[in-house]
Parts: C-alpha cells; sequence; structure tokens
C-alpha cells in the first residue's frame, strides 16, 4: 500500500510538473518573437507612411533608403523591398536588386499579408508583409530577415531554467511521495504490529496507536470487536469451567462405586469384572480430560497466576526426564538430555513442569520404535531454550498451525491408541505464553519433529502480576 | 559555396558538364549550392517548377526528357509546366484558363512565346510567378538563353507600359539567400613578396545569405587555390594565404559607400614577415575593386579602430585611390 500510494503521488506530481513546464516552454515560443514582430510592424506603419509621403520607390528622396539601411545594420539583417510584381526596388545586400523573387515567404505574405517564420539551424526570422497606401493602388511587399541568436539564446535558457526547476520540482515531489506514504501507513503498520501480538494469545492487550483521527477510529473500531470477543471468550471459559466442575463430582462418585464394586472382594461373574474394569478405566480417562479442562480454564481464567520462584532449570530438567523414564522405556525410546550450561531462572517451576513433560511426553509418544529423544537446554543473556528433537513421523505442514488447537489431533487413531486428552499441547502453549516466552515447531514427515521453547530467564517486567 | 575553373572556351562544355556531374556526386553531401547545369547530358535531370495548392510556394520537381531535339524538349517543358497533380500537391505554374498559342525559338536562343489575351487577367502576383517559373525551367535548356512573351500577339510590357523583352534566368529567383549567377571576382592576394599585392580572376557562385563583401573576405581567408598559385612561375608573383585561417568575420557592413569590417582577434595572428600594410591592402583592394558600391574601407578588430598593426603604423581608412596595385 505504501509503495501505491508513492507511485500515485509522484505520479500526478511528476504528470502535473511536466504539463505546468511544457505549458510555460510552449507559452515562452509562442511569444518568443512577439517584441521584435511588434517592433517591426511599428516601423512598417511608420514605413507605409514614407511610402505615401515620398513615392518610394519612384521617388528620389534617399532618406528612405537610408531608413532600410539603418534597419537592416540594427537586424543584423537584410532588407527587401519589392513592388507588386515582385520585382526587387531596394535590397540591403544589393545583389537581388531589379529580379523578380517568388520566394514562398513573399507569396505567404501576398496571400496572407504578412508572414513570419523562423530557422532554428540559422538562427534567423523573417518577417514579410504587404503594405498597402493610399496614394498608389499597387501594394509594396516588405521583407526583412534577421539575427534571432539573442532570442534563441533567451529562449534556450529559459527552456533550460524550466526544466532544471521542474526536475528540482520532481525530485522534491519524489522526496515529499516517500515521506507521505511512510507517514500515512506508518500507523496502520503499528496496528497490524500490535494486532499480531494480540493475535499470538494476548486477548486482553488493546491497540494503542492514535497518530490522527482516523487511525484512532480505526483503533477504536478495532479495541471494541477485541472487548465484544474477549467478553464470548470468557463466557465460554466460564461455562467450560463450570460445567467440568459439576462433570467432576459425579465423575468422582461414579469412581469411588466403581472401585468399591471392584475391591468388595465379591464374587462377580466374569463378564460383569470386565465390564467394570473398562467402565473403570473409561472413568479414568473421563477424569483426565476433566483435570485437563480445568487446567486451561484456569490459565484461560487467569485465576490461575503464575507464581515466580527462582528455579535450576537443569534440575527442573532432570526431575520431567525422570518422570518420563518409564514411558520410554516401556516404549524402548532413548531419551538424551544435553545441558550446556547451568541455568536459573524465575519461573513457575511446577507449570513449566507440566509444560515441558507434555512435549517431551508427546516426542516419545509419537516416535518410532527403538527412536531417540534428543532434549537440549542452553541459554543467552535473556533467555533460556528448550528443544525437544525426536526421530517419530513428522507433523504434515498443514497441520502445524493446529497443533495447539484444543483437542487437535494430529493422527486420530493412533492418539487413541496413546491415550491423549488433546489438550496436552494447548495448555503448553498458555503455560509458556504465560510466562512470556515463546514456543515453535519445525518438522518433516518421516524425519521427526523439533519443538523449541524460549522463556525469559528473569520475571517479565510489563505483564509479570498478570500474566 | 563551390568555385570552378575559369574557362570560356565553348567546345569544352560537355567535359565541363560530365566534371559537374561528378562533382555533384563526389559533394553530394555538401549543402552548398552548386552553380546550374543545362540539362543537356541524359543522365543529368532538369527542373520543372510547379506551385502548391494555395500557391504560396513555388518548388522544382526533378524531370528527365523523353526526347532529344531542342524543339522536343521545348513541348516538353511547357506540357510539363501545364501539368497538375492535386495528388502530389502539384500545381501548374500556367494557369489552365491561359494558353499557350505557339512558341518560336531563334537562332540566337531567344525563345518566344505567344499566350492567349487570358494572360492580362492574371494577377500581378499571380503573373510575376508564371514569368518566374517559365523562365526558370526553360532556360535550363542549352540553346534557350532567354525566354519572351508575347501576349495576343504583342510584346508583353510591364506596368509602366514598356517593353519587358528578353528574359534571362539571371533576372528571376525563386528563393531569396539562392545563388542567381556566375559572377566573376578578383582576388587581391599578398604575393610571394609580402609586401605586395596579386590579382587573381575567379569565377564563383555565391550563395546570398550573407551580402557579397563577406563572401568576398572569407576567399580571402580560404587563400588561393594550387591551379592559381601554379599559374605565375615567378615566386614573388605567387599568391599565398596571408590572412590566418581562423579568421572570423564579426561584422560585414556596407552604407554610404563605406564598408566596415570587422574581425575577430585572430585577424592580428599573421605571419610576422607579411607586410600589415600589404595584408590591409588585400582586404581593402578586393572590396573596393568588386563591389560597385564600395569605395572605402574601414577596418576593426573586435570593434576597436585599427591605428597599428604589431607596433607599425597603419592606415585606418582605405580609398580608393589608396589602391595598392592597379591595372
Amino acid at each position: 500500500m505504501s509503495f501505491t500510494l508513492f507511485l500515485g503521488i509522484a505520479f500526478c506530481g511528476m504528470v502535473s510538473c511536466a504539463v505546468l513546464s511544457y505549458i510555460l516552454i510552449s507559452y515562452n515560443s509562442r511569444h518568443l518573437f512577439d517584441a521584435s514582430k511588434t517592433r517591426i510592424a511599428d516601423f512598417v506603419s511608420g514605413f507605409s507612411y514614407d511610402i505615401e509621403r515620398t513615392g518610394f520607390p519612384y521617388g528620389t528622396d534617399e532618406s528612405v533608403s537610408e531608413e532600410l539601411y539603418l534597419l537592416a545594420e540594427n537586424y543584423h539583417g537584410r532588407v527587401l523591398v519589392l513592388d507588386n510584381t515582385l520585382r526587387v526596388v531596394f535590397d540591403s545586400f544589393r545583389t537581388k536588386n531589379d529580379k523578380t523573387v517568388v520566394a514562398p515567404e513573399l507569396l505567404d505574405a501576398a496571400a496572407n499579408k504578412t508572414h513570419f517564420s523562423y530557422d532554428e539551424d540559422n538562427k534567423t526570422a523573417t518577417y514579410a508583409c504587404l503594405i498597402s497606401s493610399k496614394t498608389s493602388k499597387d501594394p509594396v511587399y516588405f521583407y526583412l530577415r534577421y539575427d534571432v541568436t539573442n532570442e534563441l539564446n533567451r529562449y534556450h535558457t529559459s527552456r533550460r531554467f524550466i526544466t532544471m526547476i521542474s526536475l528540482c520540482l520532481c525530485i522534491i515531489i519524489f522526496t515529499v511521495a516517500i515521506a507521505l506514504s511512510v507517514a500515512f501507513t506508518r500507523p496502520l503498520r503499528r496496528i497490524n504490529n500490535e494486532l499480531t501480538v494480540i493475535g499470538n494469545g494476548k486477548f486482553d492487550e488493546r491497540v494503542q496507536v492514535r497518530s490522527n483521527r482516523q487511525v484512532a477510529d480505526i483503533t477504536d473500531s478495532v479495541n471494541r470487536i477485541l472487548e465484544r470477543t474477549h467478553e464470548m471468550e470468557e463466557n465460554r471459559q466460564n461455562f467450560v469451567s463450570d460445567v467440568s466442575h459439576e462433570l467432576k463430582t459425579p465423575m468422582t462418585s461414579m469412581k469411588i462405586l466403581s472401585d468399591a464394586l471392584l475391591m468388595s472382594g465379591e464374587e462377580l461373574p466374569d463378564t460383569v469384572r470386565e465390564f467394570l474394569t473398562d467402565i473403570n478405566s473409561e472413568i479414568d480417562r473421563e477424569n483426565n480430560i476433566i483435570s485437563d479442562l480445568l487446567a486451561l480454564a484456569r490459565m484461560d481464567r487467569k485465576t490461575d497466576t503464575i507464581h515466580y520462584e527462582r528455579a535450576h532449570i537443569n534440575d527442573t530438567l532432570d526431575i520431567i526426564l525422570n518422570r518420563v523414564a518409564p514411558l520410554a522405556e516401556s516404549k524402548s525410546i532413548e531419551v538424551v538430555c544435553e545441558s550446556y550450561r547451568d541455568i536459573y531462572a524465575d519461573v513457575d517451576e511446577p507449570k513449566i513442569i507440566t509444560a515441558i513433560t507434555n512435549i517431551v511426553e508427546n516426542a516419545i509418544k509419537y516416535n518410532r520404535p527403538n527412536g531417540s529423544v534428543y532434549v537440549t537446554l542452553n541459554a543467552n543473556m535473556t533467555y533460556f531454550f528448550v528443544t525437544v528433537r525426536d526421530t517419530g513421523f513428522g507433523i504434515a505442514e498443514s497441520e502445524i498451525g493446529h497443533i495447539f488447537d484444543r483437542f487437535y489431533r494430529v493422527d486420530k487413531d493412533r492418539s487413541r491408541e496413546t491415550g491423549g486428552t488433546g489438550l496436552g499441547l494447548a495448555i503448553t502453549k498458555e503455560i509458556i505464553n504465560a510466562h512470556g516466552g515463546m514456543i515453535k515447531v519445525y518438522s518433516k514427515i518421516n524425519e521427526g519433529t523439533t519443538f523449541s521453547v524460549r522463556l525469559p530467564l528473569a520475571k517479565p517486567v510489563k505483564s509479570g502480576g498478570k500474566a | 559555396m563551390k568555385v570552378n575553373g575559369y574557362t570560356t572556351k565553348r567546345n569544352r562544355v560537355t567535359v565541363v558538364c560530365l566534371l559537374f556531374v561528378i562533382l555533384t556526386l563526389l559533394l553530394s553531401g555538401c549543402t552548398q549550392a552548386t552553380a546550374p547545369t543545362p540539362g543537356e547530358d541524359e543522365s543529368y535531370p532538369v527542373y520543372c517548377y510547379v506551385l502548391n495548392e494555395d500557391a504560396t510556394n513555388m518548388y522544382k520537381v526533378e524531370y528527365r526528357f523523353q526526347s532529344l531535339t531542342t524543339d522536343a524538349k521545348i513541348a516538353e517543358l511547357l506540357q510539363q509546366l501545364n501539368e497538375t497533380d492535386e495528388d502530389k500537391d502539384r500545381y501548374a505554374v500556367i494557369p489552365k484558363s491561359l494558353r499557350v498559342e505557339e512558341w518560336v525559338l531563334s537562332d540566337a536562343g531567344e525563345l518566344n512565346i505567344s499566350f492567349n489575351g487570358e494572360y492580362k487577367e492574371l494577377s500581378a502576383v499571380r503573373e510575376a510567378v508564371l514569368r518566374t517559373g517559365v523562365v526558370l525551367t526553360l532556360t535550363q535548356l542549352m540553346d534557350v538563353r532567354s525566354v519572351s512573351f508575347t501576349v495576343n500577339g504583342e510584346p508583353l510590357k510591364n506596368r509602366q507600359d514598356e517593353p519587358v523583352g528578353p528574359m534571362t534566368a539571371a533576372m528571376y529567383a525563386n528563393r531569396i539567400g539562392e545563388p542567381t549567377e556566375v559572377i566573376d571576382v578578383k582576388l587581391c592576394f599578398v604575393n610571394g613578396s609580402k609586401t605586395n599585392l596579386t590579382t587573381v580572376n575567379r569565377r564563383v557562385f555565391p550563395d546570398d545569405y550573407e551580402p557579397m563583401e563577406k563572401y568576398l573576405i572569407e576567399f580571402l581567408i580560404g587563400g588561393p587555390t594550387d591551379e592559381e598559385v601554379d599559374s605565375y612561375d615567378k615566386s614573388e608573383q605567387k599568391p599565398i594565404a596571408a590572412l590566418p585561417k581562423d579568421t572570423r568575420i564579426l561584422h560585414v557592413i556596407t552604407k554610404n559607400s563605406i564598408c566596415y569590417v570587422d574581425f575577430s582577434s585572430e585577424f592580428m595572428n599573421c605571419d610576422k614577415s607579411i607586410s600589415p600594410i600589404a595584408l590591409l591592402h588585400s582586404v581593402a583592394d578586393t572590396l573596393i575593386r568588386n563591389s560597385s558600391a564600395v569605395d572605402t574601407v574601414v577596418i576593426t578588430v573586435e570593434g576597436k579602430t585599427l591605428s597599428t598593426y604589431r607596433n607599425i603604423d597603419v592606415p585606418t581608412i582605405f580609398r580608393t585611390s589608396d589602391l595598392l596595385i592597379t591595372e
């Protein structure tokens, strides 16, 4: 958009500049010889009186030809006077005296009273006209070819000047176009940046850009929409949370009752025992889902604040690896951990354990038999990084965008087999976001998936208490 | 401007014609005008003068003869002068209403053309156009030296009721600035003695865009041709190019019979062995001897009157009586 705006302004500016300079130059060229033409016309009207007075060319008065020589000298040119049969009666060069000259300039003057033309190459202009006098019925032709070097030089100078000015104007317009397009689009770009941040999960933040009235209006509208969606989201979370709570109580009762039945020691028919065991495990699964949902709902509603405490992340990672060791063993997956340094960070340790455990568990669950999982831990001045790389099946590119969605499963069949709730990664993402961190996934089908988590070493100043 | 060697021998005309053809071919890139050449040679075209639609321009179109005899050629050209082709914006010089009743070519080369009474109805300008077109077209033939008109059996008379008589090409011009006639000039070059002048005769055909005086000085700056140098045996008499080649003529004006010549400063850079007086006389003598309108010459350099040239006192005004050489 910025480029289109720039093009628009630059194009309009330059076109109007070109048109303006064209008009100026053509005006200049049209009126270039006006002054000299007027002067010659003045001379000619005086000259026509002289013809009447002296009867030139038939009279004997020398003053008229004297005057014509003077004119030729003043104009650095040549003066011809011809009678009505186009015979030369006066030539300041004398070479054409008494000759009949049928030059186009004179024929044009005969047809149209006056003729004017100029020759750019020889820098001369030609003025010819028909002079009618009252005393004689025969008109006389007057011809003057004169030097217009000065006029042409002046014209070229002014043309150069106009061209230069319009070039300068073009450069200025160019610069202004760049500045304007940047100024117009900057607030929009900032709005976009803020919306991207909000879209990444910080739904409680609001767009703050208010550079001018229009932008402020847009900001307000966007904020109203955000407010509305935020309310709807809260309602949904409340609903999920309430339903989960309501479901959990009867589930607990059902679990106690089925456990009691199984452990009562009474002899039960085989079918009944088998069905009871199934019911028991289904209740366990349902309970897991409800617990995850509750955890998510708590994260969503921010009722569960992050309790920052200094933790030795290497130890935290050990706890996680120990926790997943039995699972890895059962699937004969090798888990390799590499820590590059001792890292201490302000985190809510139990939550981080949950988050990273979810990732590592996934890496183990969706791995090939005898595969491996590499976990690395590193840090720079402000962040620490945990990467979890597996040798599993990988995730298709079209699905990568959805893996943090609730209840989303990449491979439905296998998920059921491995027994997940479909909420693990959603919870992980919530926790990492709440810490002000970031999680990214790279995957290649049949080669494996890499999750990389970036978390700040220190408690974030801005959203520390809230997020 | 082009110069051809001085010759008057009639029997060498064909050779000269051929030379012209070759020269024209060689100098085809040159914009300068060449002398009018009679259309006797089959390969060399003549020009027929025609008008544009509103009769504001008379121009020439190339024409190649079909026949060989002079009479047939005259008939062809008269036919061409009557021809109109509107698609090519070519209109006849002889108007439709006007009829050529007969024409006679005398032994002296005077072509008489008889027109009907319509001739008197032509406007002054149209009549001038007709005369110019017919004379310039027909006098290209070697055998036609002049053209005269008869109207209703009487010789043509002008407005003052004087007979017009035979008309030659030199009396007419189609363009101001175009050369009309060949002129013989006498150029006074400084000679080998470096204190005196040698007169060289030259036949020239100069343009008419500048006064004749300017062309004369340009010839002097250009120097003598090899042929002109070789025509003298003694080295003291051989003409030399005395004026520096890069001299520019800033101004040439003739008024009241005084020719004012203004040179650029390069004029002062001539060969030190040449006498300044001879140098200045070379200019003044050439101007006075060739132009009837000039009897006094005043030479200036960059607008300043010259009283000394290289610390030698020199005259500033040259009159007819002061000529360095007289014939």
